[in-house]
């Protein structure tokens, strides 16, 4: 697994958690997800250890957007709509072959054509996205049919 | 081949302008402005699409038809077809677009279509304070020079740049410029255009249309060609479709979106920051998938107590009890029988099942209060743009049942008045989806007057008896639902809707709304009332009620465990259900119920058709075959699922 960084909520240090679990003394250290930041001691969650606070980022929109702003770019390399994290923008390519003709040209009167950049908002219940001052909510299995470059 | 248009500056005065532009962009708000109060509200000709007329204000002899928002074109659903036959068969003297100046390149796209059909055009580039405010600047005299139309930037709810466009209709030119498709479109083109019929649009633009397979262009053309000639056409449509490979629509669209990035691309100064608004935010919360639940709660609260409490509860009250009731319907009593002599016209006007007593009463009274804040509150919904995102949080609750999100408005209007909620099935994309809705909404979507009465009896037994009344209804109502989605042929539709930003509803735009509807239901619904009254009464006078009443005792004694006294109340459900749960209510309070029978009586009756109103409903927005259809399911249906409750709960040895 590669190393992944995260940043401290109260100082801002970033730091690799994996390097910096918590309190290797403490008697209930083992599965233990909290982890301290080298800089200022402060307790954290390391949010790709814990399922329930990986969760809650995905449902609570505002915090998974800081998150796909920390990971980035780096771990965006799907191709189709519904793998751009939101907050994130994403170049149009072109549809798969699947969606239907009508279907396809309905995406595109609402702007979705190669070449343009749309901005994913978020993706539960359904995709949302922007596009120029637009916004248009769409199913996963239509967003699956889109594809994007990053 | 040049563009089939030519340059001609005229002046207009007389005839149609067609205003035509995507759904949420303003047109009706540009309507009204030029308009004023001169509007008449209709269905469509042959269609339940409604187009608003006016007569211009400030323009001589000058008629602005609204048309419904077209999303593509050529037309895909039944309102954009409208806007085809507007364009096709109305003899136009100018087109007037309105379209969304923060999302250019969509409002461009359109613009090509219509600038090819050679009549003058004036393109309104509405919302530029919305655009403004998102940092969005659009140079308009360089789309203006490029596209060879009048651009007119507006801000249609304050009422800026009015004027401009008041004069610039009235000298619009027709625009020129040429838009080059591929060579082998361009050689058909050259050689279809002289076969085709004259046309109110360019035989050009008629061509492609044609070309793009758009079915109101060739239902029109069929109409006016000789066969031979028709068939002649589609076999060289075919020919080019087979050298050309992709769908000609496709190769047509790619050319005018190449051309509409090209100019949206030079004439975009700043395209605008994504710096999130307050009203962003508010947008952004409204679709979350927690916090957009707690708004939906609160919106629905709202509606509930507005259309359901209000509505339903407080003004029909003081109609019905009250103003009917106790005034107006003992006094035209007293004068019927006075002026009457026949004792027999009589009581086809006053009594038990009249015409008045029983149908305008019930039009008037008991509707009409919950027709117009339903009305109101719709209108308050559209346009605040609230409605798309109620469809994108239910989504994944109408799945399961073949729908996507968009069945969610019927469904939750079903809860006021099940007719009206049928009428709504028309924002429905495909027909699949319409009859599934609508079955839905005729078997287990109780309405208010229902609800109401079914509440107080329920309340009277026991909170257990709520529950298993709540759960078999809707038992039924996914049960059957689930099983339709499968049994109907058809695909379901992935859920596809635009989020206009929220706004202000203006509150001249909803009450203009709401009076053109209300002058609808006074036209098209309360003849169906007035019909029903008749054929209650025509059924009382000819004995056919009692023999019902006698031959349906066998069923309601035997099979649903009831007294012989129910079967009355069931025959009055087939005319309306609240009708036959206030019989059954009567029943109950005498003691002639118990605790089982009644809940068996009250599941059955929530799951008849609603009333012989929306039977016709039905039939007017479907077809007879299919209202004939439902009630030949929903009755029998209904009586098996109450006999099997009732063996259910005498097998299990409840009390309740």
């Amino acid at each position: 697994m590669t190393t992944h960084w995260i940043t401290c909520p109260m100082c801002g240090q970033v730091f690799d958690p994996a390097a910096h679990a918590a309190c290797q003394s403490c008697p209930i250290n083992k599965g233990c997800q909290l982890v301290c930041c080298p800089a200022c001691g402060f307790e954290t969650v390391d949010p790709s250890q814990s399922r329930l606070v990986r969760w809650a980022g995905r449902v609570f929109a505002r915090s998974s957007i800081q998150e796909s702003a920390l990971a980035g770019e780096k771990h965006f390399n799907g191709t189709s709509l519904v793998d751009v994290p939101p907050g994130s923008r994403a170049r149009v390519v072109g549809f798969l072959a699947g969606l239907s003709h009508e279907r396809k040209a309905h995406l595109q009167s609402y702007g979705l054509t190669p070449g343009t950049w749309v901005r994913v908002v978020q993706h539960s219940p359904v995709t949302v996205i922007q596009v120029e001052q637009l916004e248009l909510a769409l199913e996963s299995d239509l967003a699956r049919q889109v594809q994007v470059t990053g | 081949m040049p563009c089939h248009s030519t340059v001609e500056t005229g002046s207009i005065s007389g005839g149609i302008i067609a205003l035509v532009g995507h759904p949420n962009v303003g047109k009706s708000v540009i309507f009204q402005r030029l308009t004023g109060q001169r509007v008449a509200i209709s269905n469509y000709p042959g269609t339940t699409v409604e187009v608003a007329r006016g007569m211009a204000r400030s323009l001589p002899d000058i008629m602005l038809v609204d048309t419904p928002g077209v999303i593509t074109f050529p037309p895909h659903s039944d309102d954009e077809r409208v806007t085809a036959h507007v364009l096709l068969d109305e003899p136009l003297k100018a087109i007037l677009q309105v379209g969304d100046a923060k999302n250019l390149r969509r409002t461009l796209l359109l613009t090509v279509q219509l600038a090819e059909m050679g009549l003058p055009l004036v393109l309104a580039l509405n919302m530029m304070d919305e655009a403004g405010a998102r940092g969005v600047v659009v140079d308009s005299d360089r789309l203006k020079d490029t596209l060879g139309l009048a651009v007119i930037p507006t801000t249609a709810v304050r009422g800026q740049g009015m004027d401009d466009l008041s004069r610039a209709i009235l000298s619009a030119p027709a625009p020129h410029f040429s838009l080059e498709y591929p060579l082998k479109i361009e050689q058909y083109l050259t050689a279809l255009v002289p076969c085709l019929p004259e046309a109110p649009i360019s035989r050009r633009a008629l061509a492609l249309l044609w070309l793009s397979a758009d079915a109101v262009t060739g239902t029109w053309l069929n109409e006016r060609l000789a066969p031979a000639d028709f068939q002649g056409l589609f076999q060289e449509r075919e020919q080019l479709q087979r050298s050309i490979g992709d769908p000609l629509s496709a190769v047509i669209q790619q050319a005018r979106l190449d051309f509409v990035e090209q100019v949206a691309g030079a004439a975009t100064l700043q395209p605008g920051t994504v710096r999130p608004r307050l009203a962003d935010r508010l947008s952004r919360l409204t679709t979350h998938p927690v916090w957009g639940l707690f708004i939906l709660a609160g919106v629905l609260y709202s509606l509930y107590w507005f259309v359901g409490v209000f509505g339903a509860g407080i003004l029909v009250n003081l109609l019905e009890k009250g103003f009917f009731g106790s005034l107006i319907n003992p006094w035209m009593v007293f004068w019927m029988q006075r002026l009457v002599p026949f004792p027999f016209v009589q009581d086809f006007l006053v009594g038990p099942y009249g015409l008045w007593t029983m149908g305008a009463t019930y039009a008037f009274a008991l509707i009409l209060p919950v027709v117009t804040t339903f009305f109101l509150a719709f209108g308050v919904m559209e346009d605040s743009g609230y409605l798309p995102r109620l469809a994108v949080l239910s989504n994944h609750l109408f799945k399961s049942l073949g729908l996507n999100g968009k069945a969610v408005l019927p469904m939750v209007l079903g809860l006021g008045c099940v007719t009206m909620a049928t009428l709504t099935t028309r924002v429905l994309e495909s027909k699949r989806e319409r009859l599934l809705v609508t079955l839905l909404l005729a078997l287990a979507v109780p309405c208010s007057a229902q609800l109401g009465v079914v509440m107080g009896m329920l309340a009277g037994i026991s909170f257990q008896a709520t529950l298993i009344w709540g759960g078999v209804v809707l038992l039924v109502l996914f049960g059957v639902g689930w099983l339709a989605a499968r049994l109907i042929p058809g695909e379901r539709t992935s859920l596809l809707v635009e989020l206009p930003p929220l706004r202000w509803p203006m509150a001249s735009n909803v009450l203009t709304k709401t009076l053109a509807r209300l002058e609808w239901y006074l036209k098209e619904v309360v003849p169906l009332f007035l019909f029903g009254a008749a054929l209650m009464f025509a059924l009382d006078k000819t004995g056919l009620l009692a023999w019902l009443i006698q031959a349906s005792q066998p069923l309601i004694t035997g099979w649903l465990g009831l007294p012989p006294q129910a079967s009355a109340a069931f025959l009055m459900g087939f005319l309306r259900r609240d009708f036959g749960a206030t019989g059954l209510f009567v029943m109950e309070s005498q003691g002639l119920l118990n605790h089982v029978q009644a809940v068996v009586a009250i599941v059955t009756i929530t799951l008849f058709i609603p009333c012989i109103a929306s039977v016709m409903m039905i039939a007017k927005e479907r077809s007879w075959r299919t209202a004939i259809g439902m009630m030949a399911f929903i009755f029998p249906f209904a009586l098996l699922v109450g006999g099997l409750l009732n063996r259910l709960l005498l097998a299990l040895g409840w009390t309740l």
